[in-house]
């Protein structure tokens, strides 16, 4: 036992780390009430709901030592994965926008995509935090090819299963993930480039359709005004229309009347561009900077290779979602349908963020190395 | 380990940074650009006509203004329900009204009812609170205080016409306004009509209100005050309605006639009758294509005003031109004595029997044609053309009015080119008695009559004396001066007003005289084939005239001294009875 455990369970947690999540979870309820105000604001408040059950989950892993966690990793891993093969079962998983994402579980609709978000950070992390050490290499333990490969298969199948369903945006995040983890556990940069370059190639022969046409309008939006195209036109008109200081909050008339589509989901950036100005977007980024800012800090701090490698996960997460989804916003990546972490409407979204912040702040409260 | 996570830290810090550039781009240096792109998507422009310019006669009496109406519409596309109350309200055949709108144009407005009186508001304005898609529309439409009173010169307003508005689109006239068509309302639109007031509207994505800001106030039209007398006027209309009556029923059909009163001084219009006069309410309100069919196939042309769209020949009250010519030419002398044998090379007195001898001032007063056959023949076509002229005769007035014609000065070239005959002696001797090719408009006839009374300044008639903005500020004054001057001695007209003064007291146009001033007349009887037209063309007090009255009426049969001089006589003594 180490003096630190001792000490007073408050001085322990990472106040940066809770600040900062409460101040974006507070910022973006607000978008998403704006958003939604105009049609009764239902989505905002159930969302509420969602948040309060997420902090009940973030308090109990915090609470939660992550050695824990990784004993029960496993048979997550695998309950996912029935999860997310159940959805593609006729009759089980449910279908929106065309595809098969949400599978009802006592009543709740449940989106197994991205519960596997967080459970890929916990299974890569034993995987690869707890691998026996090559004594040559004690932290680069993805180094060993056998490793690398089982990390790569781990995150294989269920990107497959989400890519089917059709979701690229969820499997990609999962592919970032995967990456990042390599990376940070001392992958080889060389194979690390291969798969990315082979990815890239192999991408355009397995794209839908639509996906391709999403691709084409993102590089030509005036290909498509009136479609797809339409969004992202919108999108960044009601955010550079917002100018330096916003039009205020319930003020901004495209947020208020329907001008933007999806702006309680994927785009609702969107409302936080066009009511708050420069001012709150740089705010609200700046916010996400002191979050994963933190998150880095407390992977320095773990101590060992597997609390580093949960936060560095969680961090590439949060970071891949954030920033696909704002250059998305922004008219800067293609309209690939990623939630703008802890701020777009969705209960397991929200539940599996703020799971995530609860791991990354069980790390931090029960890290060896913490109040040093 | 460590080192590779501050790598990962660091590139995730850069695309932050980057997303923050963009964000600096669109939000800070091309803010105006995108805030000018949301507008475009979510304001639209309205603009609502402001309160016509109301007109008001001489006296100050309003005679056109504006009344509120109301009508209840809805745009079928944003209907959600509430059928059954609508239906309640707007009675039968609604249902497939409703849905032959739903199929052909479901955003255009379907008016369900117009002009509400004060009971159905009451439940217009229920519904169109509690039914979405309903809406009350408040609007102002042409009120006529006097009725049909001076109907063709004030005029009636309609909605623009697809050729109107390619032709006045540049004085910011668009779709569904209404303009002035016809009389004054046509003439000084752009007065009356104002500015419209301009709207901001914000909608939202389905094109549904959500708010208006007002941008800028409407201004309303500017106020005509007319030189008109409403009271004068009446007086003309109904002296001229009975005797039009009467013929009506001697001849077996309805025909036409005017009344022009002007003041010899300046030109102004006091009264300007035309019959038949057609109602201007039902252009107010929107006339039924049947109503409007009716009016513009009825034979007796109740749109068309006699005094200033139609010409006629001026028979004998012409001789006032061939008179002052004829002194002025030194053809004759106001002391002549000429000898009438019943004819003059061919053509016959009215007096067949001849007046024998007989002076200057008997000529014009018991209106010996051989006389005039005779100074004719010595005038000749090119000096007669040249009087005709100077009088204003065969051109435009230039009235305050639209479409005014001009009536026909001929001339040799001219029958060469239309008839492609020659001039013969026979056509100045018709002319010279105001028979023949020469046709001119009974407001012609006022001006050149009060050419004569005033000795001799030709003045530009007109019908609005100012123009005064809502806010009474003056924004026109009318400025009567003389178009040109008469290339007559002032002795001359003298001799010829002597000449009228006598018909009025011993001559044909004795039905004239009144015991309120002396008058001076010349009456006209003109020969069409069928029924003779006739003109009474007059003007008191003798000495100095304060008002010129013209009759004509159109094939009415009869003499110009028992049929039009009375009706000048009762608008001579309504005005001169009648304290200024």
């Amino acid at each position: 036992m180490s003096p630190e455990r001792r000490r007073w369970w408050p001085a322990r947690l990472d106040y940066g780390l809770l600040w900062a999540t409460v101040a974006i979870c507070l910022v973006s309820w607000l978008a998403l009430l704006s958003a939604t105000r105009w049609n009764g604001g239902d989505e905002a408040y159930r969302q509420a709901v969602y948040i309060s059950l997420g902090w009940l989950l973030a308090a109990g892993l915090t609470a939660l030592d992550p050695r824990r966690l990784a004993v029960l990793t496993p048979w997550l891993y695998l309950g996912s994965l029935g999860l997310l093969a159940a959805v593609l079962v006729p009759g089980v998983g449910q279908t929106a926008n065309g595809s098969q994402r949400w599978i009802e579980l006592g009543g709740v609709v449940f989106q197994p995509s991205e519960l596997m978000k967080l459970v890929l950070v916990l299974v890569l992390a034993r995987q690869l935090g707890l691998a026996r050490h090559d004594p040559e290499e004690p932290f680069r333990p993805a180094a060993r090819g056998g490793v690398f490969l089982t990390a790569l298969v781990l995150t294989g199948v269920p990107f497959l299963l989400i890519a089917g369903q059709p979701d690229l945006g969820t499997a990609l995040v999962l592919i970032a993930i995967c990456l990042v983890m390599l990376f940070v556990a001392g992958g080889s940069v060389v194979y690390l480039a291969g798969l990315v370059t082979t990815g890239l190639g192999v991408l355009p022969y397995v794209l839908k359709e639509y996906q391709r046409d999403r691709l084409l309008v993102f590089m030509n939006p005036e290909l498509d005004p009136r479609g797809m195209g339409y969004s992202l036109v919108q999108s960044k008109t009601a955010i550079g229309s917002g100018g330096v200081l916003g039009k205020g909050l319930f003020s901004g008339h495209l947020t208020q009347h329907g001008f933007v589509p999806e702006n309680w989901t994927d785009f609702i950036f969107t409302v936080v561009g066009e009511e708050m100005g420069f001012f709150g977007t740089c705010g609200f980024l700046c916010l996400f900077v002191v979050l994963l800012g933190t998150m880095v800090r407390i992977a320095h701090r773990a101590g060992d290779g597997y609390g580093g490698l949960l936060v560095t996960g969680v961090f590439a997460m949060l970071a891949f979602q954030l920033f696909v989804n704002v250059a998305m916003t922004l008219g800067l990546a293609p309209v690939v349908g990623l939630p703008l972490p802890f701020s777009s409407y969705g209960g397991s979204a929200m539940l599996v963020n703020l799971a995530s912040v609860g791991v990354v702040a069980g790390v931090a409260f029960h890290g060896r190395k913490d109040g040093r | 380990m460590l080192f590779r996570l501050r790598v990962v830290a660091w590139l995730t810090l850069v695309a932050v940074a980057v997303l923050a550039a963009r964000l600096h781009t669109m939000q800070v240096l091309e803010a105006k650009l995108f805030d000018q792109r949301a507008r475009d998507t979510s304001l639209v422009v309205e603009r609502e006509p402001a309160p016509r310019g109301r007109l008001y006669d001489r006296r100050g009496r309003l005679v056109v203004s504006n009344q509120p109406y109301y009508e209840l519409f809805v745009v079928p596309a944003e209907l959600e329900g509430g059928l059954t109350a609508l239906e309640q309200a707007v009675g039968e055949n609604f249902q497939p009204r409703l849905e032959k709108a739903l199929r052909e144009a479901p955003l255009e407005r379907l008016v369900l009812k117009r002009n509400l009186d004060a009971g159905e508001l009451t439940a217009a304005v229920q519904l169109a609170r509690s039914v979405p898609g309903v809406y009350l529309h408040a609007g102002a439409r042409r009120r006529y205080l006097y009725g049909k009173t001076a109907a063709h010169l004030l005029g009636y307003v309609g909605e623009i016409t697809a050729q109107e508005l390619r032709q006045q689109r540049r004085h910011g006239y668009a779709m569904g306004d209404l303009v002035g068509k016809a009389g004054l309302e046509k003439q000084y639109d752009r007065l009356l009509r104002g500015e419209k007031s301009v709207h901001h509207v914000q909608i939202d994505v389905l094109g549904r209100t959500v708010r208006s800001l007002e941008a800028r106030r409407p201004i309303p039209g500017m106020e005509l005050h007319l030189t008109l007398d409403m009271t004068l006027q009446t007086v003309a209309e109904q002296a001229l309605a009975e005797t039009l009556k009467e013929l009506a029923r001697r001849n077996g059909e309805r025909n036409g006639g005017a009344v022009v009163a002007l003041e010899p001084s300046s030109g102004r219009v006091l009264a300007l009758a035309s019959l038949p006069e057609f109602d201007p309410r039902p252009f107010a309100r929107g006339i039924k294509s049947s109503e409007y069919t009716a009016l513009m196939t009825d034979p007796a042309a109740p749109m068309v005003n006699r005094a200033v769209h139609s010409a006629f020949s001026p028979g004998s009250t012409f001789k006032m031109v061939t008179a002052s010519g004829a002194l002025q030419e030194g053809l004759c002398t106001p002391s002549s004595v000429f000898s009438c044998g019943g004819s003059y090379g061919g053509a016959n007195c009215f007096v067949t029997s001849g007046h024998g001898a007989i002076g200057f001032e008997g000529s014009l007063a018991h209106s010996c044609d051989v006389v005039y056959y005779r100074l004719g023949d010595l005038l000749g076509i090119q000096r007669l053309h040249r009087y005709c002229a100077a009088y204003g005769l065969g051109s435009p007035t230039g009235i305050d009015l639209p479409e005014e014609t001009g009536g026909l000065l001929p001339d040799p070239a001219w029958k060469q080119e239309a008839l492609g005959e020659a001039w013969y002696g026979g056509d100045t001797i018709n002319m010279s008695i105001g028979q023949g090719f020469l046709l001119v408009t009974p407001l012609q006839m006022a001006v050149a009559t009060a050419a004569v009374a005033n000795g001799g300044d030709l003045y530009r008639p007109y019908l609005v004396e100012r123009v005064v903005s809502s806010h009474g500020g003056r924004h026109l004054s009318a400025q009567p001066r003389p178009v040109r001057k008469l290339p007559i001695k002032p002795e001359w007209l003298s001799a010829v007003r002597q000449g009228m003064r006598g018909a009025v007291l011993y001559g044909t146009s004795t039905a004239a005289d009144s015991p309120l001033a002396p008058v001076a007349g010349k009456t006209g009887t003109v020969e069409t084939g069928g029924r003779n037209h006739v003109w009474f063309v007059s003007f008191a007090p003798y000495q100095k005239a304060r008002i010129v009255v013209v009759v004509f009426l159109e094939k009415s049969g009869g003499y110009g001294g028992s049929l039009a001089a009375p009706i000048a006589r009762q608008v001579l003594d309504a005005f001169l009875g009648d304290k200024p």
